[in-house]
């Protein structure tokens, strides 16, 4: 299909009175499809406390949590009010590192660490995160004003 | 995620020959949007629910991520590009869509304690990714990323691509007058 055909059946003014609303409910739709099914495919360390003993032996995963107190061979990873006893050690471990770490559930509710990361540039990499939304947004938004993109929707809903 | 910078010079040096500001800008934007729908969303609620200490469940903050994998992101792109004006349609579907594309492509690179990214959703369950560097190694890139960029950026000037070029938006506002 040549791009004037495609742009003529997909993207004319028939088509974002109906795909608009159509395309609106289809992302509703997928994202809470895809929320509850992450949710219910991975199982995190607040359903394994819920019952731990029917989970001993299992896999326990923890994705960005603060280390909170590091003993030798030992420390308490926290997020969101959770707290996970671990036992082992990263390199460059240290008090409010944030670890995601892989382990197996003991009998005595500690997690042994079988693989896992210290996140070493989470603040870095939010700071230039929000710096590069900020910049590319008002690139955008002056782009867009320039434009006359405003007006342009305005008189088309209008 | 890889930084957005580095999506972002990524975007840029991939999309040099881009023959107007313009579009360079909307395909960089594009590599910036699938973290700006997923992430940014859920960040903000839980930041929300942390000051107002509402319990949000899960789901609600997982379903965001919904939006980094392709064909969801395929139909915002779709919706966004519905609502320029006519003939920015096709040139902002197709910028979105390539650089949320090369976004994910970069992504995908990486690798992640837990589980990877679902591309083929919602086609299938199925996760992968090439586990390459972890998820802030893409910083060690900006030193090279952007020196490489500026030369970019000086071949563009020299070659005249930095001014508007076609002016898409001046044929937009008639088009939409037009069809009125």
């Amino acid at each position: 299909m040549t791009h004037h055909r495609l742009r003529h059946r997909l993207l004319d003014d028939r088509a974002r009175r109906g795909a608009l609303p159509l395309l609106a409910a289809a992302l509703v739709g997928l994202y809470a499809h895809y929320g509850i099914s992450t949710d219910a495919a991975s199982l995190n360390f607040r359903e394994i406390m819920e019952d731990p003993d029917r989970h001993v032996g299992g896999r326990v995963v923890l994705a960005f949590y603060q280390v909170v107190g590091v003993e030798d061979g030992r420390f308490d990873a926290r997020s969101w009010g959770r707290t996970a006893p671990v036992v082992g050690s990263l390199p460059g471990l240290r008090e409010g590192s944030i670890v995601s770490v892989e382990g197996v559930l003991r009998a005595d509710h500690r997690v042994d660490l079988v693989f896992g990361y210290v996140h070493r540039w989470r603040f870095l990499k939010k700071v230039v995160g929000v710096a590069t939304l900020a910049a590319v947004g008002w690139l955008f938004a002056r782009d867009w004003r320039r434009d006359g993109g405003g007006r342009a929707v305005e008189a088309a809903r209008g | 995620m890889a930084d957005l910078v580095t999506h972002s010079l990524v975007a840029y040096l991939a999309y040099a020959r881009a023959p107007s500001t313009r579009l360079s800008l909307w395909f960089v934007a594009g590599t910036v949007l699938p973290d700006a729908a997923s992430r940014l969303p859920a960040q903000v609620l839980h930041l929300l629910a942390d000051v107002t200490a509402v319990v949000v469940p899960d789901p609600v903050y997982l379903g965001f991520d919904v939006l980094h994998t392709p064909f969801p992101y395929l139909l915002l792109c779709w919706a966004l590009a519905l609502l320029a004006p006519r003939p920015s349609r096709l040139p902002l579907l197709l910028c979105l869509l390539g650089g949320g594309l090369l976004h994910i492509a970069v992504d995908v690179l990486q690798r992640h304690v837990g589980s990877a990214y679902r591309l083929g959703y919602p086609f299938t369950a199925a996760s992968w990714e090439a586990g390459l560097f972890w998820t802030e190694d893409s910083l060690y890139a900006i030193p090279v990323l952007v020196p490489l960029s500026l030369l970019a950026w000086r071949w563009r000037v020299r070659t005249g691509r930095t001014g508007g070029g076609r002016r898409v938006g001046d044929e937009a506002v008639g088009g939409i007058s037009r069809g009125a």
